[in-house]
């Protein structure tokens, strides 16, 4: 023991029995009344007066004595009787006073039963469990429970108060969100069953039917983005009114009313409102309308997928009418512009005001891929575009503008079914700007190609990238040229020859043309120096492709230097031997074919300010009537003229119906490995799954038309790569 | 490794001290004629019977002096040494059995639910023929199913059963509670 003083003395023993005789029944009645009038004093606001361990000694004795069911009962019948009186007081409470009355009587009950269950104590510790009965605690509130919340002349008046000053908030009073939230707590405390039943469910009830009628007033009298702000506002509102006086469980409940009640009810009225409604946002960028519907309509089922449809349709039908208005498919650059303008508007919409939303992305591409293709010229009109962008003399654009660009332009691409059509027409683009010296820089050109060999792989770039090599070492060869052989060639015309793999190149047909004498000399000495070093080789000029700077003196003694085609070269040069030549001279002297040569006459006789020959009779046509004079009066501000680009340019009908065939033609071998590849591995398969499977295999290329796979079938049956099923007629086997 | 060597609790000790030394002590007892000072927090930390006392809207919360009644000073003592110290006093032999019987009535009351094992467990390791009555009439008033069980144990022996039944206790405890009587009969023969 703790030290200190002498041990204690020990005169007791134990009496086990000891106080049985003495707590009769008239000592426990005794005792009760002590504690009863602690209760009451308690409830009378007197419990300061009051000696805690003699009124908790006292309900101990009566427990450890057997007499806690008296207890218990006493108890309850007390609380009964007080809280019975309180009702009526509550009652008795005029208009506004009966929510405080109702609160400040709620306050003393929670003291007064915090003080009574410390008193009872042990029963609650012991006679409670074993004999199963409520918690003091509990006790007192299913008991304010009962005879205030639940007596009828308290109840609805209390509901209908409560909802009355919601109603009022909701109209713009200032209500006492303090009491609103004591008393909602008040009936969390005394359940959420209680909270749910007496108060929430009316609550939501009423809630409903007030924005029913409010969302009808609203749709009536406002545009769709007022209407949008105003179902908001709303909104934020309830979220408010439930973090400061309402239960939170309650938010989720009371904002699927509203959702519901607001949005979802008026849902398909709100996104078609003439000249306010999703059309007329998508149309005018109205960023913050469209954010607050993305926002708004996510809460509500199908809401996101009705404003997708709606963007996607609209998309569509946009989209539709660009790729087949007759008047932008005149300029291909201007198409592609178009195209990319809009798809820039979309991708600013989804990413301010729809949130980088996944779905929106995929509806947007899908619509892309929907009507990009609608055009069968859209590869080609890409591919132009691009040429445009890489020409020199392309004013403004700094190399990350340059980048920028064709990042946007490999978007487009990808959405593209034929990608073949667009990498055969690519290759003749970049050939004529690289032909012509017209690449505005070698590392644009080259940032495209590694852009391209990204999304499809290296064969679809290793021919473009073997054009570039050949530029290269056609630079070699030239150096290496000249300083061997520069003595031989003397003063002559200066060559720069471009030495094109065959396979890499565009295939042109070259038809040959009479090059005048001066060329032909030069051109020779360098066809027997290149196959000198290049055993087995075989060169073939291609007079349609190149250029010639010529040094003309005009009339009143101008010099000029002018940059033309070989072909107009061909032509000019013939007027250093005659002033006057006709149509038909001219054709006999240079076998240039004759559309070319028309052209080529029309680019030096008809183009004001170009025009170095004139031509009798005027007009702008050539006919195989016309003659030709070299123009002395010619005159032009610049030095250097140039007549002759060779312009990349949209197709001519017959050119393109040419480039298509020749598309087909190299789909069929395509096809062909496909089908081979699939066999060999599988090695019977049905017609169907054949015909899935190829287009599996090359949709990244294009899209395969199930006839022409019919079609090789049947001509790998006839070289015996295949056999039919003797049975099954639609079973294809593999022949080793 | 052990780079630092970090001695065992001695919280006890401490507040052992404070409560002999009694310095802060903010409140008095009075228990059959003897004064004891405490200190109202680790009271009412201890025991939820003390919280609501002392720092309750009564009185004894303004009160510098209160008074214990139906205790022994003693039993007080050795009750306030377990609120400071978790442990049990150091108990003369020969009033061991007596001391924990009123110390666990006292554990009881105020709440303390280990000192309350603390002496049951120990009645447990004391019973014989001749306390059995009594400490079977304490566990059945008090709660404590472990001492009923370790008593009804002792009784499974006829011998031993027989001894007590001839005591006069038994009497008495037959006459004010039959039903743990009725508990003991079905726990020592159990029906076939």
């Amino acid at each position: 023991m703790s030290g200190g003083g002498p041990p204690r003395k020990r005169n007791f023993k134990i009496e086990a029995f000891k106080n049985r005789v003495e707590l009769d029944p008239k000592y426990a009645e005794r005792t009760w009344k002590v504690l009863e009038h602690a209760i009451h004093e308690i409830y009378n606001h007197n419990a300061s007066g009051l000696s805690f361990e003699e009124l908790y000694r006292s309900a101990y004795n009566m427990v450890l004595h057997k007499y806690g069911e008296k207890l218990y009962d006493c108890l309850q019948n007390t609380m009964t009787w007080r809280l019975k009186e309180i009702s009526k007081s509550i009652e008795a409470a005029q208009g506004g006073l009966f929510l405080e009355e109702l609160n400040a009587k709620w306050m003393d009950h929670n003291k007064a039963l915090q003080m009574i269950r410390d008193i009872l104590m042990y029963m609650d510790r012991t006679y409670v469990p074993t004999s199963h009965r409520t918690p003091v605690h509990e006790l007192g509130l299913n008991l304010w429970r009962d005879h205030i919340i639940h007596s009828p002349m308290i109840h609805s008046r209390l509901v209908n108060t409560l909802l009355d000053l919601i109603k009022g908030e909701r109209m713009g009073e200032v209500i006492n969100r303090g009491l609103m939230r004591s008393i909602t707590k008040m009936l969390m405390d005394l359940g959420p069953a209680v909270y749910q039943d007496d108060f929430e469910k009316p609550f939501l009830d009423v809630s409903a039917s007030f924005y029913s009628v409010e969302s009808q007033e609203f749709i009536e009298c406002c545009d769709c983005g007022n209407y949008l702000k105003k179902a908001e506002r709303r909104l934020n509102e309830e979220m408010e009114r439930v973090s400061h006086y309402l239960d939170a469980g309650s938010e989720a409940k009371i904002t699927s009313v509203v959702e519901k009640e607001m949005i979802a009810n008026h849902m398909h009225r709100l996104v078609h409102m003439e000249n306010s409604g999703l059309l007329n946002m998508l149309v005018d960028d109205r960023y913050e309308d469209l954010g607050r519907m993305y926002s708004l309509f996510r809460r509500v089922p199908d809401g996101l997928s009705t404003i997708r449809d709606v963007m996607t349709s609209y998309l569509r039908e946009t989209g539709k009418q660009l790729v087949t208005d007759p008047e932008s498919l005149k300029d291909p650059v201007e198409f592609v512009q178009r195209l990319l303008n809009e798809k820039d508007k979309h991708d600013k919409i989804i990413s301010v005001a729809f949130g980088n939303d996944k779905t929106f992305q995929n509806a947007l591409n899908s619509s892309f891929e929907y009507f990009i293709n609608l055009n069968n010229r859209s590869p080609e009109f890409i591919s132009l575009y691009v040429d445009d962008k890489l020409r020199k003399g392309h004013k403004g654009a700094t190399e990350e503008d340059v980048e920028v660009i064709l990042d946007k332009v490999m978007m487009l691409f990808r959405y593209l079914q034929e990608k073949d059509v667009f990498e055969k027409y690519y290759k003749q683009h970049l050939a004529k700007r690289l032909l012509s010296g017209k690449t505005v820089s070698d590392d644009a050109e080259r940032s495209m190609i590694v852009k391209l060999k990204t999304e499809c792989g290296y064969q679809f770039t290793s021919k473009l990238e073997g054009m570039f090599t050949d530029m290269k070492t056609s630079q070699d060869t030239m150096q290496d040229f000249y300083a061997k052989k520069s003595e031989e060639l003397g003063d002559g015309p200066t060559l720069d020859v471009h030495i094109l793999t065959t396979g890499s190149w565009p295939t042109q047909p070259s038809p040959p043309c009479n090059l005048p004498t001066e060329i032909l000399t030069v051109c020779e000495k360098f066809r027997a120096y290149y196959l000198g070093t290049h055993n087995g080789r075989r060169l073939t000029w291609q007079t349609n492709m190149g250029t010639a700077d010529i040094k003309a003196t005009f009339g009143k003694g101008q010099k000029h230097e002018l940059n033309v085609s070989t072909y107009q070269m061909c032509v000019l040069m013939l007027f250093n031997n005659a002033d006057g030549l006709t149509y038909k001279d001219i054709e006999r002297d240079t076998e240039i074919p004759a559309s070319d040569l028309k052209r080529c006459l029309q680019s030096l006789a008809c183009v004001k300010g170009k025009n170095v020959l004139r031509k009798e009779p005027m007009s702008k046509d050539i006919s195989e009537d016309d003659t030709f004079y070299f123009n002395d009066k010619f005159t032009s501000k610049l030095v250097k003229v140039k007549i002759g680009t060779v312009v990349a340019q949209k197709e001519s009908e017959p050119e393109k119906q040419e480039t298509r065939q020749r598309v087909e033609e190299d789909r069929k071998p395509q096809i062909e490995a496909a089908i081979v590849r699939i066999m060999k591995s599988r090695r019977v398969l049905d017609h169907n799954s054949i015909v899935a499977e190829v287009t599996k295999q090359l949709q990244a290329r294009f899209l395969p038309n199930p006839v022409v796979i019919k079609k090789r079938i049947e001509s790998l049956i006839e070289r015996e790569f295949l056999e039919r099923d003797k049975v099954d007629r639609k079973l294809y086997r593999y022949l080793a | 490794m052990q780079f630092v060597l970090v001695p065992p609790s001695n919280m006890h000790r401490h507040f052992g001290s404070l409560l002999s030394g009694a310095v802060g002590a903010d409140v008095t007892f009075e228990v059959a004629g003897d004064m004891f000072a405490a200190h109202r927090c680790v009271l009412a930390a201890r025991s939820s019977v003390f919280m609501a006392e002392l720092f309750g809207p009564m009185k004894e919360k303004a009160m510098n002096c209160i008074e214990i009644k139906d205790m022994e000073a003693s039993v007080f003592e050795a009750m306030l040494h377990f609120i400071y110290t978790d442990t049990m006093p150091d108990i003369d032999q020969e009033d061991a059995f007596v001391i924990t019987h009123h110390l666990l009535v006292a554990a009881d009351r105020y709440d303390l639910e280990r000192l309350k094992l603390i002496c049951e467990d120990k009645l447990c390791m004391c019973i014989d023929t001749s306390t059995v009555v009594t400490t079977l009439a304490l566990a059945e008033r008090h709660g404590c199913q472990g001492l009923k069980k370790a008593c009804f144990e002792l009784l499974k022996s006829p011998s031993h059963l027989k001894t007590v039944m001839a005591t006069e206790g038994f009497d008495l405890l037959l006459a004010s509670c039959p039903s743990l009587i009725k508990e003991l009969l079905a726990k020592v023969a159990p029906c076939p």
